[in-house]
């Protein structure tokens, strides 16, 4: 390889709970959930009545009335938590040319909220199939097609190098990040904008779901409704949210002083190429992708230090995942904690790969593991360690991070402290 | 290690052709796929011309299982990946599974299928959406499908840039290959000819509202009026050549020279445009200078500034005239995910075939563009080079840099 | 009352999930699992939420995960419609028709043309109708099952009705069973009806299963036991 390598210089985050990374590790840490009754438009008459909601109001984070008007909710998360991202950093503006500035965001449904927003108008409420185009909106092209999230990021960060939106599904994120990981490995950028969002909690996202009975029908008790690894999960709680990065060439990052949460150090994806949404219990195609990323890490094993589950709380997920780990770390999968976070912010789809690795890389800098709540019984085909409800103080030099998604991607990320990456 | 990434199969699914032959026979005659829109009455909207894909019959290419679960784009993209499959004479079966990959570009997903699934829930109800919107809509679902069916393994994406997005998964196939990847399926298709989709694009402005189906779409002419929308694309198969070679291919379509991707600068900031930038960027990771590109596949949007800004960049790389430039898909309309994908299979059936394919309808191009612009009928060669620019809305720029695999290849020769 | 037929299932079938290419949706499929039909558990998915809305009834999780047949699909959607249970089973016995009949008939020799049946008590023979107590073999938790029903078999048209006196945990059992001369042999249908107490321990649903599951075994089992007797 060509020797650059990658950390993360500037966390960016707005999740269910809290708007900021401040806010959303103190809800990690005290194990807090952020699940809800829907509170955007009304939930009956859905089969699943719950979200982990964001109390985000767009003019109080800096939005100007212009950006609000423009830019779907994807947009407005993604472009409040790029610029605290960038401003975590401590990147000046000129400080590297614009050139040298990639974008790489990802997002599972795009601007899915706005889009059907505008259709119930031009459709004048569904009854139009030849939908009237007087009542289009002057953005509306900006939510058909979701690129429109790299722009208004790039945008907001005056990045005019290489820019991607990547749309993998519930592995968007991890993708994105590992995208923009790539480009500064093999020299198309210095810095990366990297990072994912989605704001799907809209009714045609909801009843998708519901469709597909994917999602936790447990609308009596939203609060506990996301139960990964537990005996009584029955389904993912949807959720919202984003997490940007910025990700800079590792030298160039210590020239300038830059205080480095962690480096990317391993990176890959591989599918199953069995079923859009089932997966096969044995977990190979994620115990493959791991052990390549562990692999381009140059670590073992008896090196991971913490394990930052997909744990969406489906029945076959969390099956799936944890055969995955005993597949490919062996041994390791009994003795190193693993967690999900989504047991307390819900499932963003496509956003959630990277507020997990914001997640991961908090983790490695408060040396804390976060929980996974509501994990009261556990499922005899899940033993592992989950780190139940209470987080816990761990060394942590070592993250793997996975991601599953529908299309039957899966993807595994190895972050390591700064002292690992001076090798 | 030196890796070359080759073209060794190609699929299209174009308005004026399905397959890559009926699609190169037509460009050679100037035939349009440009017409009424037929797929929804359309006669309410002030853009009411598209190229539709009409020769195909998605139940002959797609399994009946797979036909009632995806859209229409979907549809498009499984055809012209087994087309393009096809084409490489590569069996997935001969291949190990993990160093298969697909990249695509997709740029409105599933649209038509998410219209009727929105439509039933509001009109009818929550429990009047069906169990595929959830698998048919998202912006992944070609990819997906395309793994499972021909059992590929490896690393799978999918990338969005609008128009630009084609060529991006190039990139990305090269990265892959020079990471062991032996295989890869790239391209992209688009399919939002349905009432809401086209509604979407109406209000950007850059929509061409002529009624002529032969004046409606005219790049650099000086009648130039915005673009019409089409549908379809083209899916390619990229091989490391070595591999290629080993399994017996004798003939690539060409390779991956160079490539560079950027992105304008904030709307009002008064800094240039990025196209530029790629060219450049593109010609420099090729090592080859502007004398070398014997071509240009121009991204030819047909919105006069924008096309001056093409125009300009061009000419301020090449020298005013002195490259070929030609926009094929004046006859098939902007296919959006789909279109830098047409482009590049364009560009190396030309390779093969030895001709530079027209520009169809501009009949003058308007002063301000210093460009040799290939009108009406196609020019001879010879060509060994192309460049095909991309640019996606809201300000992608990609470009990407084939080249005629020859014996003087040393990678190549045997 | 609307009813979900066959056909109409083959269609339902075909626009939720398509046919593939090496099956016959209009052969002899009523048994054969969705997933060997090519149907995976998005496509039964879709076609349990068409019924959902075509029949407004409400297919649950459980359900969806009991399903794995067309019979069985229909089977449910029948008993939600009439809140009852339903069986339909038919086999070809390859004996003369007046053998079939009165080896079948014999009431007496159940416990031994059965498997499941430990004895019979005639209780009372009147106008054609038997009345009489069946006690079966205890069940794996040791529970021993008893009920008296009452039979009236019709030579001249070849079918038999009868119902359950003493109903134990059905709410009422309606039995008939109908005798064809065919081709090969004797076709023997049964056919039962019936509705389940609430407080009886298992519902419609799973007792439809169990009958279906036990009655294709004690067929078989006679149709065995009275071949062998045309034979000797």
């Amino acid at each position: 390889m060509s020797g650059r390598r990658a950390v993360i210089t500037g966390i960016g985050v707005c999740a269910p709970g809290g708007i900021g990374r401040k806010a959303f590790w103190e809800l990690l840490a005290a194990g807090r959930t952020a699940t809800r009754t829907i509170t955007f438009f009304d939930p009956a008459g859905f089969r699943s009545q719950m979200a982990a909601e964001c109390d985000f109001d767009p003019a109080a984070e800096g939005l100007t009335p212009q950006e609000i008007r423009r830019m779907d909710r994807a947009a407005q998360l993604a472009v409040v938590s790029a610029r605290e991202a960038w401003s975590d950093s401590g990147l000046g503006a000129g400080h590297v040319p614009a050139e040298r500035i990639g974008t790489s965001i990802g997002s599972a449904v795009g601007c899915t909220m706005g889009l059907e927003e505008e259709y119930v108008v031009v459709s004048d409420g569904g009854r139009r199939w030849l939908v009237d185009s007087g009542y289009a909106v002057p953005q509306l092209y900006g939510y058909l097609v979701p690129s429109t999230l790299a722009c208004e990021v790039a945008w907001a960060c005056g990045a005019e190098g290489p820019a991607a939106l990547i749309s993998t599904g519930c592995t968007s994120g991890l993708d994105a990040v590992g995208h923009g990981c790539q480009l500064i490995q093999e020299g198309s950028a210095d810095i990366v904008v990297a990072g994912a969002t989605d704001a799907p909690i809209s009714p045609i996202t909801v009843a998708c779901f519901d469709a597909i009975r994917a999602t936790s029908p447990n609308n009596g008790d939203p609060a506990h409704a996301s139960r990964p690894f537990d005996r009584r999960r029955d389904g993912f709680v949807l959720g919202e949210g984003a997490a940007i990065l910025v990700l800079e060439e590792l030298t160039a990052a210590r020239r300038r002083g830059a205080s480095v949460y962690c480096e990317i150090a391993g990176f890959s994806g591989r599918s199953n190429a069995f079923h859009m949404t089932g997966l096969k219990p044995d977990g190979r195609e994620m115990a493959e992708a791991i052990r390549v990323a562990m692999d381009q890490a140059r670590l073992n094993p008896g090196d991971v230090d913490y394990i930052n589950a997909h744990g969406s709380g489906t029945k076959q997920n969390d099956r799936h995942e944890t055969a995955a780990f005993k597949r490919s770390l062996g041994e390791r999968a009994r003795q190193v904690p693993v967690s999900s976070i989504k047991s307390m912010v819900g499932h963003s789809l496509g956003a959630i790969g990277s507020i997990e690795v914001a997640a991961c890389a908090l983790a490695m800098e408060h040396q804390v593991v976060p929980p996974t709540a509501n994990l009261h019984e556990p499922d005899p085909e899940c033993d592992l360690d989950y780190v139940p409800v209470t987080a816990r103080e761990h060394p942590i030099d070592v993250v793997l991070s996975v991601g599953s998604g529908f299309g039957g991607f899966q993807t595994a990320m190895v972050l390591a402290a700064p002292h690992k990456a001076d090798g | 290690m030196t890796v070359m990434p080759v073209f060794t199969g190609i699929g299209v699914v174009a308005p004026n052709g399905c397959g890559a032959d009926a699609y190169w026979a037509a460009v050679l005659e100037g035939r349009s796929g440009i017409d009424r829109i037929t797929r929804f009455d359309a006669g309410g909207y002030p853009t009411r011309l598209a190229g539709e894909v009409r020769d195909f019959t998605a139940a002959d290419h797609v399994p009946s299982r797979l036909l009632v679960e995806t859209d229409r784009w979907t549809h498009l993209g499984l055809a012209a990946a087994a087309m393009a499959l096809d084409d490489a004479a590569a069996d997935p079966a001969a291949f190990s599974e993990y160093e298969m990959a697909v990249a695509t570009a997709s740029s409105s997903g599933g649209a038509e299928f998410g219209q009727r699934e929105i439509e039933h829930l509001w009109s009818r109800g929550p429990r009047h959406v069906g169990v595929y919107q959830s698998i048919a809509w998202f912006y992944a679902a070609t990819t997906g499908q395309i793994s499972i069916r021909h059992g590929m393994r490896g690393p799978c994406g999918v990338i969005a840039a609008e128009q630009a997005g084609g060529l991006d998964t190039v990139a990305q196939a090269r990265r892959l290959i020079r990471a062991g990847t032996r295989l890869a399926v790239v391209g992209g298709t688009d399919a939002s000819l349905s009432p809401y989709g086209l509604t979407t694009q109406l209000p950007t402005g850059l929509l061409s509202t002529s009624r002529d189906r032969t004046r409606a779409y005219l790049p650099f002419d000086i009648e130039a009026c915005g673009y019409l929308p089409g549908e379809g694309g083209a899916m390619l198969i990229v091989e490391d050549a070595g591999s290629a070679r080993s399994r017996g291919v004798e003939r690539p379509y060409g390779e991956v020279a160079g490539y560079a991707a950027t992105f304008d600068p904030r709307p009002g900031s008064g800094r240039s445009p990025g196209l530029r930038r790629a060219i450049e960027g593109a010609l420099a990771d090729a090592a080859l200078s502007p004398a070398d590109i014997d071509v240009v596949f121009a991204d030819a949007i047909a919105v006069p500034e924008l096309d001056t800004d093409e125009s300009a960049s061009i000419a301020a790389v090449f020298g005013p005239r002195r490259v070929p430039v030609t926009a094929p898909k004046t006859m098939t309309g902007r296919l959006y995910g789909g279109g830098s994908a047409l482009d590049l299979a364009t560009a190396l059936l030309m390779l093969r075939h030895q001709v530079i394919p027209p520009t169809v309808g501009v009949r003058e191009v308007a002063a301000q563009h210093e460009i040799d612009l290939v009108l009406s009928r196609p020019r001879p060669g010879p060509v060994r080079s192309a460049l095909i620019l991309a640019r996606g809305h809201g300000g992608f720029n990609s470009a990407l840099i084939v080249r005629a695999v020859t014996s003087s290849n040393t990678t190549w020769r045997t | 009352m609307p009813e979900l037929t066959f056909d109409h299932l083959r269609r339902l079938m075909r626009e939720s999930g398509g046919v593939d290419e090496d099956v016959d949706l209009d052969g002899d499929i009523l048994d054969r699992s969705f997933p060997d039909l090519g149907y995976d558990s998005l496509a039964v998915l879709e076609i349990g939420s068409r019924i959902e809305r075509e029949y407004g009834i409400a297919v649950p999780d459980e359900a969806i995960s009991e399903i794995t047949t067309p019979r069985h699909l229909a089977d449910f959607v029948r008993r939600k419609l009439t809140g009852a249970g339903h069986t339909d089973n038919s086999i070809t016995i390859a004996a003369p028709y007046d053998l079939v009949w009165s080896m079948t008939n014999d009431v007496e020799s159940w416990p031994e043309l059965f498997s499941e049946y430990a004895s019979v008590e005639i209780l009372d023979r009147r106008a054609g109708s038997v009345r009489f107590r069946l006690t079966m073999h205890p069940d794996e938790d040791g529970n021993v099952w008893s009920w008296v029903s009452e039979r009236t078999p019709d030579r001249r048209t070849g079918t038999v009705r009868a119902h359950r006196v003493e109903t134990g945990p059905f709410a009422y059992m309606r039995i008939f069973w109908e005798y064809r001369e065919v081709a090969d042999g004797v076709r023997m249908r049964w056919v039962q009806d019936f509705r389940m107490k609430p407080s009886a321990p298992v519902d419609d649903y799973a007792m439809t299963d169990h009958l279906n599951r036990n009655t294709v075994v004690q067929m078989n089992r006679i149709k065995g036991i009275i071949e062998a007797a045309a034979r000797s």
